[in-house]
């Protein structure tokens, strides 16, 4: 039983897996998302501007989307990437009812779009739904102050340590291979770093037995890499 | 310590609140209910309002001072931020595991207002209003996370400086002087720098005519040149 046209049932158990969604139940979020449709972006493109009224926030069914803030002088940072089974711009309706970040979204990107209007609405009918979200937005607080948190206490080396040992699937101790998601560009505007101390940081992660081949990072111990970059 | 309580409800106290885009036009009955307990204290330097992994008892409401947020113990803390008015904090632990995920503590003097959890969470449940008031705090709070996230990606250490110091300025442009409203050390924490980059970042704002005098004091000769090299790229 899918309530929205053009979702797959994959797409709605994807949806419904979302941290914001998580704690709902379907027949409950079904209601609660009445309204919502999907979007396609064959061709990718800007799906909003930062300063536009909040009408919507998303969850994104696949591909990527990439929310960035650009200086007067027209600099580009990427702020997070988000990938399959995340939802965003939630924050952005409930206060100011404007996105706070520019949008963009990769080619082949899919996207559940939810309206503001009505899914405030039927929150407001329903006890207990806003603590739900309440918590979803305590839990994305957390992970932007332990971002923060990243940016202010480590070396450049050390979070792109810190960058590759969250690629690393949880439980693997030993030696491991990831691969980066994103260009050598985009990570160094991720961890704070310009392109050219990206290369720096890559050399001086080699004494702690970590060597690259193009986007594949090869770890050999994951233990190593968590004592240097003080990820224990 | 010696806090000054001040019990509600009474007209004086809903005034000194109601700055608060989440305590706004609240009065009467069903406020005194939703505040019960709640009281406006004085803190001196040092006073910790609460311990990071704490289990948090109520949330906060900034009115005067500042308060430093930071995290880890001893040598190895973490500032994240010094708020002022009108920061709530310690609210986001009453909807995630209960813990607070950070600590906060007085810098120089403080004065909060500290709503009890148990009333508050009760009121929440039962008027959407205030839980849409609380999503809109948090999510300008969050705002404030990735804003401050880019900062520390984008810009260099003299910039971030600038960055704060423009904070301090009044509006308009031409020439501004400013206090640093806390010790260098800290402020330099809080731009996630050294005290020593600090010191250089400040002497490279001299050709920019910014000017560093006693008793913390700033002279900005132009705040409009200062703002233009904020949103400069490529800087250092």
């Amino acid at each position: 039983m899918i309530p929205i046209p053009g979702l797959s049932a994959a797409d709605w158990a994807l949806a419904g897996a979302t941290p914001l969604f998580a704690e709902i139940d379907g027949d409950t979020l079904a209601w609660l998302l009445a309204g919502a449709s999907v979007s396609s972006f064959p061709d990718g493109g800007m799906l909003f501007s930062q300063g536009d009224p909040a009408d919507r926030f998303f969850v994104v069914l696949s591909g990527r989307v990439t929310l960035y803030a650009l200086t007067e002088a027209g600099d580009q940072s990427i702020i997070e990437v988000i990938d399959q089974g995340a939802t965003f711009a939630e924050g952005a309706i409930f206060a100011s009812a404007r996105y706070p970040l520019h949008a963009d979204v990769l080619a082949g990107t899919r996207l559940l779009e939810i309206p503001a209007a009505s899914f405030l609405r039927r929150l407001s009918e329903r006890h207990g739904l806003s603590a739900k979200l309440l918590a979803a937005l305590a839990r994305w607080q957390r992970r932007l102050m332990r971002e923060v948190v990243d940016l202010k206490a480590r070396s450049p080396v050390q979070r792109l340590g810190a960058y590759l040992l969250a690629l690393v699937a949880p439980g693997v101790d030993g030696p491991a291979d990831v691969r980066l998601p994103l260009s050598k560009t985009e990570l160094a505007s991720r961890i704070g770093i310009t392109p050219e101390s990206l290369s720096r940081a890559v050399q001086r992660l080699r004494p702690v037995g970590v060597v690259t081949e193009g986007r594949l990072f090869r770890i050999s111990d994951v233990g190593t890499l968590r004592r240097f970059c003080g990820t224990e | 310590m010696n806090p000054t309580t001040v019990p509600p409800p009474g007209r004086d106290f809903y005034a000194e609140i109601a700055f608060s885009p989440l305590f706004a036009g609240l009065a009467g009955p069903e406020a005194a209910v939703l505040l019960s307990g709640a009281r406006i204290d004085s803190h001196d330097d040092g006073h910790l309002l609460f311990a990071e992994g704490e289990e948090a008892g109520g949330f906060f409401l900034l009115l005067d001072g500042h308060v430093e947020l930071f995290v880890g113990e001893g040598g190895r803390t973490t500032v994240l931020d010094v708020a002022k008015r009108p920061a709530i904090l310690g609210e986001a632990a009453l909807f995630d595991d209960g813990r607070h995920p950070h600590s906060a503590r007085v810098v120089g003097h403080a004065r909060v207002l500290a709503v009890p959890r148990g009333p508050f969470l009760e009121g929440l449940e039962s008027r959407f209003d205030l839980a849409q008031r609380m999503l809109g705090s948090m999510s300008v709070r969050l705002r404030g996370l990735v804003g401050q996230i880019a900062e520390l990606k984008l810009k260099s250490t003299a910039q971030r400086l600038a960055g704060f110091l423009l904070g301090l300025a009044p509006e308009g442009e031409g020439k501004a002087l400013v206090r640093f409203p806390y010790d260098k050390r800290l402020a330099a924490e809080a731009l996630g720098m050294t005290a020593e980059s600090l010191s250089r970042a400040l002497a490279r704002l001299a050709p920019l005519g910014v000017e560093s005098r006693a008793e913390n004091l700033v002279a900005i000769a132009d705040v409009a040149a200062l703002r233009s090299f904020c949103a400069e790229e490529g800087e250092e």
